[in-house]
């Protein structure tokens, strides 16, 4: 790849090839790892390796693809592609697709494979929209509007994929833009501020530790001299969440409650809600230091753990090859993180940046949600592992995401 | 680089916020994968290992011959696993070969179910079932043994029973349940979240071992006959029970012991636990004459009297202490011999007062009165043997005559039989041999003499005075035409909370033949006879029926006694085994075991009858026929005769219903009075068997 492309200059060392070999590691540890959640599992009618192996030759291809579109392409396309995505989300509401909603047949009537879950590329054409409207004019901070539209811009697919309904895919997308309006350069206190709704709803339950959390947000508003309105805007907000919390939760469905109380201790309901959490935990705590052996993992293959070769990918790969596997899987994404985010200081283009930091959000909300959740840190939320959860449109997704962050930082000298 | 200080500064923020992250992943797989990884593990083996018990079979208890009394018979339980069907059609087939039924009705029942369902508990299969890794996909076989005594009543009370468990709670069952019972296996296997095993994936394997095998001293057929005639007299004289022991005098050997009323106990519940005691060691007595046997022995052996002896019957009373003791008809003056015939209380008394108290105490207790014999069976009760001085009243007069002693039927048993072998006393034995795993046998008994309670000379001349009591005294009923049998009954008042009762009696007639050289000893116990209770009326007649249909009985059982019988035969002569209403592969099993052959004729999977007869000895190699179900039928392999259940419990009908596969509707309680269909009809399995029940169907006795 060396000499000049669409005007572009690139030069092949600037191919991060430590990115690239680093995510087709991460690939090929999935569709092993997808054939042994699925060789023998009764679930499924055959192993799932070969197709997902296919949707792997097919990221290739798109990230082959993608490196050798230029920055204006994607620039020029963010916003008609945020536009699109969002009808078909649309569509696929009033029309309905399989499984919950997330997925659109190819074919209408008759559901045949493969089918394509939009909410996938949705996430990738977010950041796309966002980095535009934030490098595409002089943003400032001081003025709410300028953070308030793309939180704005977030919500939009947020509340469509939430009504399919797809909680935890949902949450993500308000996730993906929080980092890139802290890389523009939002004031981590707004950020901050911005979270307090959540930490006045946790925190709700027990009177001291609310007192606490709004002693920090009154003095957090006071040090940084927030304006009267929205100071004002804020506190209030948070006293009444304050106060509102226990009193919904009081009012809530027993099944509602159990949900979340079984979030925050499994062993309430170890055969309802609770089985995926305990039943993961399980498999991985048994692996040990070195796993049970590839192909050997007997909560795997007993089918105890549920969803093995999709949400709990990472807790087969811990229960087979242990504490060893596992670590070397989270030393692969770390390197995956660590290229990303150099490559969002690297680039000259504030676009291209904002596009990267966008990317590096989305894997680092998946890696560690997927994975948390496997090892009962975090709520199941049904979010894959990127690269490694059997499923084509993420995994179609993100080896097109990498492809987009390898062609920008391709072209790092371009302003 | 516009951004540059400002990206610095926030991509370290961010790469602290992701090393964070990394870090919390990285302490809790140090955690769970490391430091709490054992308790996990067992966590995940606890979910995915099944520990099931291979229950072992347990041994069998044969009789001297051979003849099977308790066995344990394999049972399957078949299951279905619907998720784990991948060919249902196949499974209904396999459940129509095994369990009957069509294949139709298989396929609906399979649609039925959403989770894992019995096809059938505890039956005999149609066919031997393949391997298990043979069986098509989410079918299982699990096998389990059940304790069946194939000659149902016979000596219930020796053998005792099982609980539903396997477990020894009575009898042999019960004393020798470590022999019996073997070691149970275990088979650890893989099982999957929904909990069906996974086939081929055995953890471990340990494999049960049977239990080892009891030969008895019982003989079957001196069993089958006693029992048959102490019901018969027992029912005819209206009497509440009965009890009888038949000996080996010369070694001890128990050939048979009998209670009536007896139990199935195939179904030991169904009775009052009262009925299954094993009377002949649990209830004491008071004997009456069958004991002046005692104050003869004293009189002769300690020199006191000799058979010249006479003494004076006066007009047929005497007064003792307080009261005063008769005789039924008075007597003249009698010699020795016929004092003990004529059964003269007032002789008796006279001579046991110039025996004197302390001697006739002495030879009560060399007998073995007071003490239990030590045969070990569960509950043997001793008896009371007070001392003399420690009485009130005519303590020695009622000694003499068998009052004021309690005494069990085994004990006087085992003092008469010390009478024919010469003056030893030898403690009763049951068990003969043990055959361990190996099939090797192990003698577990055999003669033990306990004491000397006289010199030879005065056995032989009791045995003349005994003889004598049968040819021309009490005992005339006992007689048999062409032996010479020896023996002395008892007519006992029984003793209630106020004194004697009128009208309670027992009977007894203890007797040995040949008179002189005894080999078979029967003691036969007749409790409150109600129209009669002479026990020359009562008890003699039954000794005498039992005695002359086995010498009677074609294979004479009482033939071979000259032989010692407790050698240990390393196998027994065969003997045809009561196959009847067995299933085949069982049948066929059974014969293998003792060496024989069979050839079946017939279509059908039960054994309708056999030749030779059952018992019958034969040599080995000998092929047994037998014929299965309704000769002839060729063309249904799932039919079955409709057993004649009147008269049973319903428990026995339901087992019997359930192991031909028939479907049971009941009318009423208690015992079957009626069936439809008749027994006999030929019908299909899974075919409603409908009986009517009542309680009162016992009263026709």
């Amino acid at each position: 790849m060396t000499g000049r492309r669409g005007g572009s200059l690139m030069l092949q060392r600037d191919f991060d090839h430590i990115l690239f070999l680093s995510v087709m590691g991460l690939v090929l540890i999935g569709i092993a790892f997808v054939y042994s959640a699925t060789v023998e599992n009764t679930q499924v009618a055959a192993p799932l390796h070969t197709r997902q192996a296919l949707w792997a030759l097919a990221g290739v291809i798109a990230i082959v693809v993608s490196i050798r579109l230029p920055i204006q392409f994607y620039f020029g396309a963010s916003y008609i592609l945020f536009i699109a995505v969002i009808l078909v989300l649309m569509a696929l509401l009033v029309v309905g697709g399989g499984e919950g909603g997330r997925w659109f047949a190819l074919s209408s009537g008759v559901r045949i494979q493969p089918s394509i879950q939009p909410s996938e590329p949705a996430k990738i054409v977010l950041v796309l929209a966002v980095a535009r409207y934030l490098s595409g004019r002089l943003v400032n901070f001081k003025r709410a509007r300028d953070f308030l539209i793309p939180l704005g811009l977030a919500f939009i697919p947020f509340v469509l994929v939430m009504r399919q309904p797809d909680l935890g895919t949902g949450m993500i997308f308000p996730m993906i833009i929080i980092p890139m309006l802290y890389w523009k350069g939002l004031p981590i206190w707004i950020i901050f501020l911005l979270c307090t709704p959540i930490l006045s709803v946790v925190t709700a339950f027990s009177p001291e530790t609310w007192g606490v959390a709004m002693f920090i947000i009154g003095l957090v508003v006071w040090r940084k001299k927030v304006k009267p309105g929205l100071a004002i805007l804020v506190i209030l907000v948070n006293i009444v969440l304050g106060i509102l919390t226990p009193v919904v939760w009081d009012n809530l469905h027993e099944y509602q409650q159990n949900r979340i109380s079984t979030f925050v201790n499994p062993q309430n309901d170890p055969l309802g809600a609770g089985y995926q959490i305990i039943q993961s935990t399980v498999a991985v705590g048994s692996g040990g230091l070195t796993g049970k052996g590839y192909l050997q993992g007997t909560q795997t293959k007993l089918n105890f753990l549920p969803e093995q070769h999709t949400d709990f990918i990472y807790s087969v790969i811990a229960e087979e090859t242990g504490m060893l596997g596992a670590l070397i899987v989270l030393l692969l994404f770390a390197v995956v993180l660590q290229r990303t985010l150099k490559a969002a200081t690297e680039v000259r283009n504030t676009f291209a940046g904002l596009v990267i930091a966008g990317a590096s959000g989305i894997l680092f909300a998946h890696i560690v949600i997927n994975i948390g959740m496997s090892l009962g840190l975090l709520p199941i939320t049904g979010l894959p592992l990127p690269f490694i959860s059997y499923g084509g449109s993420h995994l179609l997704s993100m080896m097109l995401l990498v492809g987009i962050v390898l062609g920008l930082r391709l072209r790092w000298m371009e302003y | 680089m516009i951004g540059a200080p400002l990206h610095s500064g926030r991509l370290r923020l961010l790469a602290l916020l992701f090393v964070a992250g990394w870090a919390i992943c990285v302490y809790r797989l140090t955690d769970i994968q490391l430091l709490r990884s054992a308790s996990y593990h067992e966590k995940a083996r606890r979910q995915h290992l099944q520990e099931q018990v291979l229950q072992p079979r347990r041994g069998e208890i044969l009789d001297r011959e051979g003849r099977l009394l308790a066995v344990d018979r394999l049972l399957h339980t078949v299951g279905v696993h619907p998720k784990y069907v991948t060919d249902a059609a196949a499974v209904a087939r396999g459940l129509t070969t095994l369990v009957g039924r069509t294949d139709e009705e298989w396929l609906a029942e399979i649609a039925d179910h959403q989770g894992y369902f019995y096809a059938a508990r505890r039956i005999y299969l149609l066919e031997e079932p393949p391997p298990s890794h043979e069986l098509p996909g989410g079918l299982d076989i699990t096998e389990a043994y059940r304790r069946t005594y194939p000659q149902r009543r016979m000596a219930s009370s020796v053998l005792g029973y099982t609980g539903i468990d396997g477990v020894g709670l009575e009898g042999l069952e019960l004393d020798y349940d470590n022999v019996l019972s073997g070691r149970a296996g275990r088979i650890v296997q893989q099982v999957d979240a929904l909990g069906a095993s996974i086939p081929g994936r055995d953890a471990a394997r340990e494999e049960p071992v049977s239990g080892m095998d009891l030969r008895l001293t019982l003989d079957a057929v001196i069993q089958e006959v006693l029992e048959e005639e102490l019901a018969r007299g027992v029912e005819s004289s209206e009497a509440a029970a009965g009890i009888a022991v038949a000996l080996d005098p010369e070694t001890g050997a128990i050939l048979a012991m009998a209670g009536w009323p007896t139990f199935d106990p195939n179904a030991p519940d169904d009775v009052d636990p009262s009925q299954r005691r094993n009377r002949a060691i649990t209830d004491p007595f008071e004997p009456g004459s069958v004991l002046k046997l005692v104050t003869f022995t004293a009189a002769l052996d300690a020199g006191r009297y000799t058979p010249a002896d006479t003494i004076d019957g006066g007009n047929g009373v005497i007064q003792v202490v307080g009261s005063e003791i008769r005789d039924v008809h008075a007597h003249g003056r009698m010699s020795l011999g016929e004092v003990l015939q004529f059964s003269s209380n007032v002789g008796t008394v006279k001579i046991a007062r110039h025996v004197g108290e302390n001697r006739l105490y002495r030879y009560a207790r060399d007998f073995g009165f007071g003490q239990v014999t030590g045969l070990g069976l569960p509950g043997e009760a001793s008896g009371v043997l007070r001392k003399l001085p420690d009485w009130y009243g005519p303590a020695l007069e009622s000694l003499s005559i068998g009052y004021g002693i309690s005494v069990t039927a085994l004990q006087i048993a085992a003092a008469y039989a010390a009478v024919a072998n010469g003056g030893r006393l030898l403690q009763p034995w049951l068990v003969d041999a043990v055959r361990d795993e190996k099939g090797r046998w192990h003698s577990a008994g055999g003669t033990q003499v306990v004491r000397r309670v006289m010199h030879e000379e005065t056995s032989l001349l009791l045995r003349g005075f005994l003889r004598d009591a049968v040819s021309g005294g009490t005992g005339k009923q006992a007689r048999v035409p062409g032996l010479q049998i020896a023996g002395k009954t008892g007519t006992a008042r029984k003793a209630g909370p106020s004194g004697y009762e009128a009208g309670q009696y027992i009977s007894s007639f203890c007797g040995f033949l040949p008179a002189d050289d005894p080999k078979f000893l029967l003691l036969v116990i007749v409790d409150e006879p109600a129209n009669r209770y002479y026990a020359s009326e009562v008890a003699a007649p039954i000794f005498a029926s039992t005695i002359q249909r086995l010498i009677c009985h074609p294979q004479n059982p009482l033939r071979g006694f000259q032989s010692s019988i407790h050698q240990v035969v390393e196998r027994p002569a065969p003997v045809v085994p009561d196959l009847r209403r067995w299933p085949a592969a069982e049948a066929g099993k059974a014969l293998n075991q003792r060496g024989l052959r069979m050839r079946f004729v017939g279509e059908g999977h039960t054994v309708l009858s056999q030749e030779p007869e059952p018992l019958s000895q034969v040599e080995e190699g000998v092929v047994v026929v037998l014929h299965l179900e309704a000769p002839g039928i060729t063309e249904s392999v799932s039919q079955v005769i409709v057993p004649d259940l009147r008269g049973r419990s319903l428990r026995e009908a339901a087992a019997e219903a359930s192991t031909l596969g028939l479907v049971l509707s009941v009318e009423g309680s208690g015992l079957v009075r009626n069936q439809n269909p008749r027994a006999g009809t030929l019908v299909n399995r899974g075919t409603d068997l409908r009986v009517v029940a009542g309680l009162n169907s016992g009263s026709g006795r």
